[in-house]
């Protein structure tokens, strides 16, 4: 059964919707700046991608008189997504009623940020807001489903930084086996005081913009951002006429099974994701004509990425680049976020330049694509996630 | 309704508040205290699977699920196809802990350690890194029916390939500054709430399922999960489900139940029934629990001593239905030998 992407919806430190992230990706506009928002002692000194509207702004984007209370910025911004998604594959409220519909989000720290404001009046046992209910990553996805009335199935998975891939894949194998018609997936994460401290304890962040695979590279600059997608069977596209964007081709999925925080030196994990998303695809490395890399920005990842991709690809690597230097590492909304960007690549047929790099990483020596390489055709194109743990994700899209 | 294939269980652990004592044909549950505010486990030996570095600073959400996954895995040779873990509360202790940290140490000298083992994902990334399993491995965090998710992904496997042998399991650990949160919140308060007073629990428990499974094993026969479910809907569910397997009332042996929940369910009040959550508590998933002791019971054909069952029990196990309710989570789970 062929599986087809049929909606996209995007709110990320480029902008929000579909429109304006092409236009800044096409242009080779970055959206990393100075952390503004949130109070920190990195405030002024980090570069963040932040979504420069406050929860406020974001309501009144939304125009929603009926936001189920508490409510999180994970929320708000995953809602702005979905609706956009749902919106241009052209899925009304009837629609909601008449097929069998799914919601699959993914997050790593879904509510901390209202956590975290909260959580020393509360241990002070002060009077604050209820934190604990917004606090799951569980709590905006249920919220949305129950806002929108979708009843055939919701879920929310954690797999660090590969979590909204995994969201796809599993979408897709429900699909597959006929248990729904059509599935919204995806993820969010919100940036926070948490994750800026967590990841700049590991040492991993950038205190420049980041330079994804670049001999120089530092780290990464964390992102804030909500990427979902709507995936149909080929059923449900003839029976509501839809023009799909793209097929959602295959997927691989392994583990590293190395380290909690570092990928093995040839980036195993990664190369078996790989070589299973072509199995099951049918497609070869010959077949790719861009990779969208998980490119973060560390040290280690591009290095153990590089290689992994030059070991299956034989060395005939495909023009690649990672849009990290765009948006930031916006964490379980990443995999999502880079098919969307994937999508409009293919639809569009350029490739997206990777920014910040000036030498290659002497052990691979591989060199992204620099600038946007307009008029490319593209057949197809893949997508690689890996989350801390280990968790490699690999898909392939392709033309309709 | 989600239709799966029987998913056979091969083996499972269990760490519960509740002290196990189990013999090769019959199993039973050391005396408790009833009435408990929080039923917390009972801490095991970590350093029987665990090293004296995971053991000594391991995160205890952690811990509690590699300890258990690794005893449900003791005596297996064969490679596990897949790892899947499902967790309602995640990692709270270790997040208390970095965000502490933060308020004390204002953002400075923070502990790595720390903000690593403070991830929903830890348990399934290092179960995979302890047994060297390169196969899928994924996390839910859904609430009350996390483990659920993780049966029916399971399930989805093995319709999909030759999937042989998975691991699924459950975790939620309990921590004073979480319970005084829900308490604070009224999360969990429900109409009842002024007559009922809920205990918190946590736990964990690991299932190795397969799709092959022989006579006088116990096999998951249907799993549905429902959101923001009427009481209606419930009902037609369950009445449903008997439809799809071809049984009736009559057939099922006993009912592993949310004491709430069940009273407004047609057709089910005159089941024997267990109201598991009174012996662990409640926590998002308490359902791996009723998992748990309902393939205990199909294998020993035996309840234990000091549990309680209301109405008549029968001379024979056969089939097992577990009716969960968790805030807006609902489950049905079918379990036969």
């Amino acid at each position: 059964m062929n599986i087809f992407i049929s909606g996209l919806g995007i709110i990320s430190p480029l902008g929000i919707g579909v429109k304006e992230n092409y236009e800044k990706l096409y242009k080779g506009k970055s959206g990393i700046s100075n952390l503004e928002i949130i109070d920190s002692i990195h405030k002024g000194k980090l570069p963040v991608g932040e979504i420069k509207y406050s929860n406020d702004d974001l309501l009144n984007f939304l125009q929603e008189d009926t936001i189920e209370k508490p409510y999180s910025r994970t929320m708000l911004i995953a809602l702005i997504a979905i609706k956009e998604a749902l919106n241009d594959a052209k899925i009304s409220k009837s629609d909601i009623k008449k097929y069998r519909i799914g919601l699959i989000s993914a997050s790593t720290v879904g509510g901390i940020r209202e956590t975290e404001q909260n959580f020393e009046d509360f241990i002070k046992n002060k009077k604050t807001e209820d934190f604990i209910s917004t606090h799951s990553i569980a709590d905006a996805t249920e919220k949305i489903a129950n806002k929108l009335g979708i009843k055939h199935y919701q879920t929310t998975i954690n797999t660090a930084c590969s979590s909204s891939s995994n969201a796809i894949t599993l979408g897709s194998r429900l699909l597959k086996n006929n248990l729904l018609d059509i599935v919204i997936v995806g993820g969010v994460d919100t940036l926070s005081k948490y994750t800026i401290n967590g990841f700049s304890s590991l040492l991993l962040l950038d205190s420049e913009p980041c330079k994804p695979f670049d001999n120089d590279r530092k780290g990464i600059n964390l992102g804030e951002g909500a990427g979902f997608i709507v995936l149909e069977s080929e059923e449900s596209i003839k029976t509501r006429k839809i023009n799909p964007k793209a097929k959602l081709k295959g997927y691989g999925i392994a583990s590293d099974a190395y380290h909690n925080t570092a990928t093995s030196p040839d980036g195993i994990g990664l190369q078996k994701a790989m070589n299973l998303a072509f199995r099951n695809s049918q497609l070869t490395p010959i077949d790719i004509d861009y990779i969208n890399t998980h490119g973060t920005g560390t040290p280690n990842n591009d290095l153990t990425e590089g290689i992994a991709m030059k070991t299956v690809f034989n060395k005939n690597i495909p023009d690649f680049s990672s849009t990290k230097s765009y948006t930031g590492h916006c964490l379980a909304a990443a995999g999502a976020i880079n098919i969307i960007f994937s999508v409009i690549a293919l639809t569009n047929n350029f490739i997206i330049g990777n920014l910040n790099f000036k030498n290659p990483i002497p052990q691979h020596g591989l060199k992204p694509v620099l600038k946007t390489k307009k008029e490319k055709k593209i057949r197809n194109i893949m997508s690689n996630a890996i989350g801390m743990g280990g968790f490699c994700t690999s898909i392939i899209i392709s033309k309709c | 309704m989600l239709k799966l294939p029987r998913l056979y269980i091969k083996k499972t652990a269990c760490t519960s508040s509740l002290e196990i004592i189990l013999n090769k044909n019959t199993f039973n549950f050391k005396q408790f205290k009833k009435n408990r505010e929080k039923r917390m486990i009972i801490e095991p030996n970590y350093r029987e699977v665990l090293n004296a570095n995971i053991s000594r600073r391991g995160a205890r959400y952690m811990k509690m699920g590699l300890y258990t996954a690794l005893k449900c895995l003791e005596s297996n040779t064969k490679e596990i196809d897949a790892i899947i873990v499902g967790t309602g509360i995640g990692d709270f202790s270790f997040t208390e802990k970095f965000l502490l940290e933060m308020i004390e140490k204002k953002e400075e000298n923070l502990s790595p350690n720390t903000f690593i083992q403070s991830m929903d994902s830890l348990i399934s990334a290092n179960i995979a890194i302890l047994t060297q399993s390169d196969g899928y491995n994924t996390t839910y965090v859904n609430r009350g029916v996390s483990f659920e998710n993780t049966i029916i992904d399971a399930g989805l496997h093995f319709l999909e390939d030759k999937t042989n042998l998975i691991l699924v399991g459950a975790a939620d650990e309990l921590t004073a500054n979480y319970a005084k949160a829900i308490s604070k919140s009224g999360f969990l308060d429900t109409k009842h709430s002024k007559t009922i007073k809920k205990s918190l629990g946590e736990g964990s428990v690991f299932a190795l399922l397969s799709n092959k499974g022989i006579k006088g094993e116990v096999f998951i026969e249907d799993i549905q999960v429902l959101l923001n479910a009427s009481t209606d809907e419930i009902n037609k569910t369950i009445k449903q489900l008997l439809v799809n397997n071809k049984i009736g009332f009559k057939d099922i042996s006993l009912m592993l139940a949310d004491r709430e929940l069940v009273s407004n369910l047609y057709g089910l009040d005159k089941l024997p029934t267990i109201y598991y959550k009174d012996y662990v508590g409640e926590y998002p998933t308490s359902s791996s629990f009723a998992v748990w002791l309902s393939e205990k019971i199909l294998i020993t054909q035996h309840i234990p001593n000091l549990i309680c069952v209301n109405n008549t029990v029968p001379s024979t196990f056969r089939k097992i239905i577990i009716v969960n309710q968790y805030k807006n989570n609902t489950s049905i789970i079918l379990i036969s030998l």
